[in-house]
């Protein structure tokens, strides 16, 4: 019968009666799906971000920190040195005995990570970052080989100048020679190349601000024996020692995060009275995050749904008007054949293509505010597609809930009294 | 003899006003014959216009019969109602009733719409019908554009274009100037002349040289 363009158009035929009233009653609808439409985009993409931030610290990992305890500095110990000079943080021996002890362990891996020039025999000397660690890195952050080798335990038990470059450090270090079995001047030693690793991911590296694609490897204990574990502190004045920055510790399973977590944070406890040890567990961050994102977006959607409340009042009652302006048009349409059933599909056709509409620029209006908002706020910001899709159907609905009464009262006018007024 | 086309048996109609009821058709009769060109005529309130609103089916009677081309549609649902006064019979107004929002050819086609005549016929169909009641050339304009005689032309191709047998015309020259109205009767009787039912209802004199009959309508009683 009357398909779907036809009967828009005529709806858009009988709207353009009243241009000016009929758009400023849609300005409701439209501000409201432009705000859905901009708010979902701006928490999808803060969500987006802070959940790949959590989730590439891997959800079945708990870190362990080196901190400096709160409110401390190297002191100089006026006796013996005259350099202020400070140990805290993990040990080595701390790493091992959870690794040998603790039932919930699947693997740890030791993290030491640092800015190096380096040199390669072609002469080239860039700042790249490095990371000291272990064998199970490669397993914790579920990094793949894409040639030779990673790190073996063996490499750091006897102490082996050999290094493993991520993907990315590939390309900044060797342009244009094979860097397998190519020598790497780190820190002053040289270190021969034995392969290459991917995340594919592209995760961010423990106890850094890069890629784990970007990081040179070497292995831990070979760090430790050439460049010990003393090195100047941060604010220049004096020195820290500290064996392990970081300790990622993988779970069995998820299930066991917890039960690890409480039996990890007692052992440090009574092992590291000062504090100077923090521990990060991503899947708690992980639950808090997604039950205030849930939190938020409740909010969210009562405000939407409040503003588009008002939207479908001001719809209604610009429908109402029409229906009363409009009732010898009715009254001709009964005459000429409609029955009451094709009145009352008519003006809620119009009500629905009116906020259909208007949900369509909207929604274009919402693609503004979020592209607004990334480039000037710098915030990113992602539109899903199933919140285009909410906000038309949510605006088709306002029209066809909001425009049932007029409609109804449309087709309850009576034909010859309708007719009969001038 | 073939079976007339409309035939009212003994029709009531009353309406409430306030707490009295009034009696405005108080047993009207008649027969109208295919081909008819029938006035009807009388002064204000004398129940002309309940008349045309029971012949029209726009109103439902009280009692009495109404038979329309040999179906019993005295008591009949809105759907068939509605039906019925697509296919059956055209309306023409003295105030022409033109829909603003569309040109001459949308309005022609509105009554095609609701008899889910296939779209690709109407805009041909309604092409056709203004021809043929003299509209020219003016297919794309509003109403507005009109004058006075093209918006009645136009309002009598709308009334003809789902093909009906009669055509109920209230008044149709009432807004007209004189020449203007003679040719807009003119098409009346050519109607007629193609085997048409045309019923006028007004109290105009100048009907009474063109119709064949005149019925006279006074105070809720048809006087023949």
């Amino acid at each position: 019968m009357l398909n779907v363009y036809q009967t828009i158009r005529t709806a858009l035929l009988d709207l353009s009666l009243h241009k000016v009233r009929t758009g400023m009653a849609a300005l409701g609808v439209m501000f409201g799906v432009a705000s859905v439409v901009s708010m979902l985009a701006i928490s999808e993409g803060a969500k987006r971000e802070s959940l790949s931030r959590i989730k590439s610290m891997g959800v079945d990992n708990i870190i362990v920190r080196s901190v400096q305890p709160a409110g401390t500095t190297p002191t100089a110990n006026s006796e013996t040195e005259s350099v202020p000079y400070q140990a805290y943080g993990l040990k080595a021996r701390d790493l091992h005995h959870v690794t040998k002890t603790f039932a919930n362990v699947r693997r740890t891996a030791g993290v030491r990570s640092k800015r190096y020039k380096l040199s390669t025999l072609q002469d080239k000397s860039i700042s790249v970052p490095v990371i000291a660690t272990e064998h199970d890195y490669l397993a914790v952050t579920r990094t793949t080989i894409l040639r030779g080798r990673f790190l073996q335990p063996l490499d750091g038990a006897e102490h082996r100048r050999v290094c493993v470059l991520g993907r990315n450090a590939v390309r900044t270090l060797f342009a244009f020679t094979d860097p397998l079995r190519q020598r790497l001047l780190i820190g002053g030693q040289w270190f021969r190349v034995v392969g290459i690793v991917e995340n594919k991911a592209e995760l961010t590296a423990v106890g850094s601000d890069d890629l784990i694609n970007d990081h040179v490897f070497i292995p831990l204990n070979t760090a430790r024996v050439i460049f010990g574990d003393v090195q100047p502190a941060q604010n220049g004045t004096g020195l820290i020692h500290v064996e392990i920055d970081a300790a990622i510790i993988q779970a069995l399973s998820e299930n066991h995060v917890m039960p690890l977590k409480n039996r990890l944070s007692n052992y440090l406890l009574h092992t590291h009275p000062k504090k100077d040890y923090e521990i990060v567990v991503p899947l708690a961050l992980l639950r808090q995050k997604e039950s205030t994102q849930k939190m938020f977006t409740i909010v969210m959607s009562a405000i939407a749904g409040i503003s588009l409340l008002v939207g479908g009042i001001g719809i209604m009652n610009i429908m109402l008007a029409n229906v009363s302006e409009r009732r010898k048009e009715i009254g001709m349409r009964r005459a000429l054949g409609a029955c009451r059933r094709d009145i009352l599909l008519q003006f809620l056709v119009e009500a629905m293509t009116l906020t259909g509409l208007g949900g369509l620029i909207g929604i274009g209006m919402g693609f503004a505010v979020a592209y607004t908002v990334n480039t000037y706020a710098r915030m990113p910001v992602t539109i899903p597609l199933w919140s285009v899709v909410l906000g038309l159907g949510v605006s088709v609905a306002v029209g066809m809930v909001f425009g049932l009464w007029p409609a109804h009262t449309a087709a309850a006018v009576n034909p010859i009294d309708a007719l009969r007024s001038e | 003899m073939p079976s007339p086309i409309v035939e009212l048996r003994n029709i009531h109609k009353s309406y409430l006003i306030g707490p009295r009821r009034l009696e405005v058709l108080k047993g009207v009769s008649l027969t109208i014959h295919r081909g008819d060109y029938v006035a009807i005529m009388g002064p204000s309130g004398s129940g002309k216009s309940s008349l045309l609103n029971i012949l029209g089916l726009l109103d439902v009677l009280d009692a009495g019969q109404y038979m329309l081309d040999g179906e019993d549609v005295s008591r009949l649902e809105d759907v068939e109602l509605a039906r019925h006064r697509n296919t059956k019979i055209g309306f023409v107004f003295q105030t022409f009733n033109l829909f603003p929002q569309y040109d001459v050819l949308g309005n022609i086609e509105v009554p095609m719409v609701y008899h889910s005549r296939p779209r690709h016929e109407r805009p041909d169909r309604a092409r056709e019908l203004a021809e043929r009641v003299g509209l020219g050339q003016r297919f794309d304009h509003k109403p507005n554009q009109l004058s006075g005689g093209e918006m009645q032309r136009t309002a009598i191709a709308r009334a003809l274009a789902n093909d009906p047998q009669i055509i109920l015309a209230d008044e149709p020259t009432g807004n007209l100037d004189e020449k203007t109205g003679k040719g807009i009767l003119t098409i009346f009787d050519e109607l007629v002349d193609n085997g048409r039912t045309v019923i006028f209802v007004t109290h105009a004199p100048e009907y009474r040289k063109h119709v064949k009959r005149v019925m006279t309508i006074h105070d809720g009683m048809l006087l023949c």
